[in-house]
């Protein structure tokens, strides 16, 4: 039975999904670019720079992750959702939000810092555990996020 | 700790020894010599620069670019497993040298050049050749030898093609200039206009400045031909087919000195082992007579070298000696079999100084946990632990390759441990067994497993977190430690001891006031606070002159308080990560089941969709594992106790790049 929660538990899982995955886009896409800079001139490197390019995929995943969840819990990839009352909707609609939100601009800025971290393999390939961790930090607050949203999520008795 | 003693050697020897003792110290491998050069500016020391190593400088970019040139002409990798250098086989040191000479890689430099050279004339060619074919093709219907066109003393001729829409305006122009002038339009179709002009010189340039204007695009007559453009196609259109040919055998000559040339990985390693010899020699100083040789070795391989120069060479002396604290020492790790591996984490962030200590048994089982913990799932371990193992058997890695897998191969066991408790094999997947097997379910789920992080999340947020704090206090007691055995007690007790203090304080406080029965201890954990605070403010500040920044800089601090604690949460990661593995995977698996319904081919649909879901979720959770696991001990860890950024023992020893060799 599709109720008005329904309906709104939707838009929690499209907002996950939609922003966090934008989000990687944009990373992955301003990393890659960096990366093909860098292979036109030491091919070699290819494996280097496509880890570093990964990075900010990971919010579109946890936007996924949290996506996914909701619909598995809600009963809607199953086909048979459970009748949700509008204020569990919201709720739902609420917990999507960090991951939504944060997924967007973490996995946008993550992907400038990953872009800047294959320029320095390019230069100095030493020094890349600690370009790393700085690519590292901006994945810190999109886990943050996960957490979050897994968090709310939990706290929503359906 | 595991930071390994070094001793600094010096060797003096005979001048005539020189080479052979070079050699005795590449083979033997033990030994990082010193670049002196820039040190030692002693009268009487001679520059080395006995040899003359014209032959053996230019040799090794000759036959590195012929490997590179021959690589172009590599067959299909399935081909290429047979006929390549077979990489098991191993060669004796003694006879690389003789092999080498054997091998008349001058003369391959040679075909090398030449088959280069003509296949970069060949590709010039083809591509005047196309510019050529594409600029005549539009000039087909000129039935005019091209030569031609080139006119003579008093008449000029003009071809070229301009808008269709400017030709009657253009022609009227150009009529008007005088009467020794002839037009012939060669074609007109809706764009453009050929057209062919003949006129006597002196209207040359007026012609010409009408036909700028309205933007003529002049036929480029192609004087190396004397024919029709009809003509001269065909006749490229012979060459080019001619060219074609001529690069195939080319080619073909190329695959085939590929294939019959592979002992240039030989020479090329033999030569790079002979650069090295060249390179280290000048880092020696001599003189008239006598050179000395200054090294790094480790401490337990004194022996070794002893053994071997002394069994060779008679006249030859070794002193030993410590080294002094102004040297940059270098630094090499020795760990167990069991933390070894980790040894790849510390490398990456930077090996300790000498005088420092070795991180890496310190961090390791955290390291160990924290991995498990972060992908959390007993199917994906075992995957993991067994391909990191059959990978490590199989290739003989050296070097960090061999430490990257051993910290796999450990990581997935941990893997395996957590998700066994966590009760994650492939996600789910044991609700789906037949009834008949159910009993595997009931046995690792209900007796083996502790904690259910879908269901109820909150006791593995708090295990994560207790695992931060253990960690963080860890990081507090090294240094606390460190700082004792420095004699610096004073500084432990005020920097780690009042933080340690506080925040202890802080701790019981909150487990006090939530655990019920432990109220009455709460004003207890209160002036431990105090005390903590106190100690803070009191010791923070020492640094400034002044009493009033004193206090003031204590009181400022403080916000380290903050950082403390944001160190703690990030921890959580550890429980956002597993249960984000956990999560993937029970969606893998509802997919799966999605696709089984189908008829017929719905069984081979949800197999694929199992292994590459489960694959993807592995690869991806493992890499995030292997991150934050890392960047908890570099951000949150390492940076309570540790500096690094030591120079690593490099010693001086043979390097191949693609054959193996045995010294004996």
């Amino acid at each position: 039975m599709i109720t008005q929660g329904i309906v709104i538990a939707f838009l929690g899982s499209a907002t996950a999904i939609g922003l966090a995955c934008s989000g990687s886009g944009i990373g992955v896409g301003i990393a890659g670019a960096a990366g093909i800079g860098v292979l036109t001139e030491e091919p070699e490197k290819f494996g280097l720079v496509l880890f570093l390019q990964a990075f900010p995929g990971t919010q579109g995943i946890y936007g996924l992750l949290v996506g996914f969840w909701v619909l598995m819990k809600t009963g809607i990839l199953g086909g048979s959702p459970i009748p949700i009352t509008l204020d569990q909707g919201m709720q739902i609609f609420f917990s999507c939000i960090p991951v939504g939100i944060v997924g967007f601009f973490s996995g946008w800025y993550q992907g400038k810092t990953a872009a800047a971290a294959i320029g320095l393999a390019a230069r100095n390939p030493e020094g890349i555990g600690k370009a790393i961790v700085m690519v590292t930090m901006v994945e810190t607050y999109a886990v943050f996020s996960l957490l979050a949203s897994l968090l709310l999520f939990n706290g929503i008795t359906l | 700790m595991a930071v390994c003693k070094v001793k600094k050697v010096n060797i003096f020897t005979h001048l005539e020894l020189k080479d052979k003792i070079i050699e005795e110290l590449q083979k033997a491998g033990c030994i990082q010599i010193i670049d002196v050069r820039s040190k030692l500016k002693m009268h009487g020391l001679l520059d080395f620069n006995a040899i003359n190593n014209m032959e053996s400088t230019s040799a090794l970019p000759e036959v590195k670019y012929c490997i590179d040139f021959l690589s172009n002409f590599k067959d299909k990798p399935k081909k290429l497993d047979k006929s390549l250098v077979n990489p098991d086989k191993v060669y004796d040191y003694k006879k690389l040298s003789s092999l080498f000479f054997q091998y008349d890689y001058k003369n391959i430099y040679k075909k090398c050049k030449e088959l280069d050279g003509d296949l970069k004339n060949l590709k010039n060619r083809e591509n005047h050749l196309k510019n050529l074919q594409e600029n005549l093709e539009e000039w087909k219907e000129l039935d005019i030898k091209v030569e031609d066109l080139e006119g003579t003393k008093n008449i000029k001729i003009i071809v070229g093609t301009i808008p269709s829409k400017d030709f009657i305006s253009c022609l009227e122009e150009i009529i008007r200039i005088g009467k020794e002038i002839e037009i012939i339009k060669i074609s007109l179709d809706k764009k453009q206009c050929k057209i062919m002009i003949l006129s006597i010189s002196e209207y040359y340039a007026l012609i010409k400045k009408i036909l700028n204007k309205y933007n003529i695009d002049y036929f480029k007559i192609p004087l190396e031909f004397s024919k029709t453009p009809q003509n001269i196609l065909e006749d490229i259109y012979k060459e080019l087919k001619n060219i074609e040919e001529k690069r195939e055998i080319i080619l073909k000559a190329g695959k085939k000195m590929y294939r019959e040339n592979l002992s240039l990985y030989l020479a090329f390693d033999y030569l790079s082992i002979l650069k090295n010899k060249r390179d280290i020699e000048k880092y020696i100083k001599q003189t008239g007579k006598v050179i000395i040789i200054e090294g790094w070795i480790l401490k337990k391989e004194l022996n070794k070298l002893k053994n071997i120069l002394f069994k060779k060479f008679k006249e030859l002396e070794i002193v030993f000696s410590d080294p002094k604290e102004s040297d940059d020492i270098p630094v090499a790790l020795k760990n167990n079999k069991f933390v070894e591996p980790f040894e790849s984490v510390t490398e990456l962030y930077g090996i300790p100084k000498y005088k420092e200590f070795d991180p890496t048994p310190l961090f390791a089982p955290f390291y160990f946990i924290f991995f498990g913990m972060c992908l959390s799932d007993a199917g994906y371990g075992l995957v993991i632990a067994a391909l990191s193992y059959f990978a490590l058997v199989k290739f003989k890695f050296e070097g960090m390759a061999k430490k990257f897998f051993g910290l796999f191969f450990l990581g997935g066991i941990s893997t395996f441990i957590m998700g066994a408790i966590m009760g994650s094999w492939m996600g789910d997947t044991l609700n789906f067994l037949p009834k008949n097997i159910s009993f595997i379910k009931t046995f690792l789920i209900d007796t083996i497993s502790l904690l259910d992080p879908i269901k109820n999340p909150m006791p593995l947020l708090l295990i994560s977190l207790s695992l931060g704090v253990i960690q963080i206090y860890t990081g507090f007691i090294i240094k606390f430690i460190a700082n004792i055995k420095k004699n610096k007690i004073k500084t432990g007790f005020m920097d780690q001891g009042s933080w340690l203090l506080l925040i202890s304080g802080i701790l019981l406080f909150v487990i006090a006031s939530a655990i019920g029965s432990l109220e009455k201890y709460e004003i207890i954990t209160k002036y431990i606070i105090w005390a903590g605070l106190l100690s803070v403010i009191i010791t923070q500040g020492r640094s400034n002159k002044n009493i009033i920044l004193k206090a003031a800089g204590g009181v400022l601090s403080l916000y380290n308080l903050i950082g403390y604690f944001s160190d703690i949460l990030s921890y959580s990661r550890l429980f956002a990560l597993g249960l984000s593995t956990a999560v993937l995977a029970v969606v893998v698996n509802n997919f799966v089941m999605l696709f089984k319904d189908i008829p017929i081919i719905g069984i081979i649909i949800a197999a694929l969709v199992f292994i590459i879901g489960h694959l993807f979720n592995m690869v991806i959770s493992g890499m995030g594992a292997f991150i934050h696991s890392t960047r908890l001990q570099y951000v949150e860890y390492f940076t309570k106790f540790y500096e690094g950024g030591g120079t690593p023992f490099k010693p001086f020893k043979v390097i191949t790049k693609y054959i193996k060799v045995q010294i004996s």
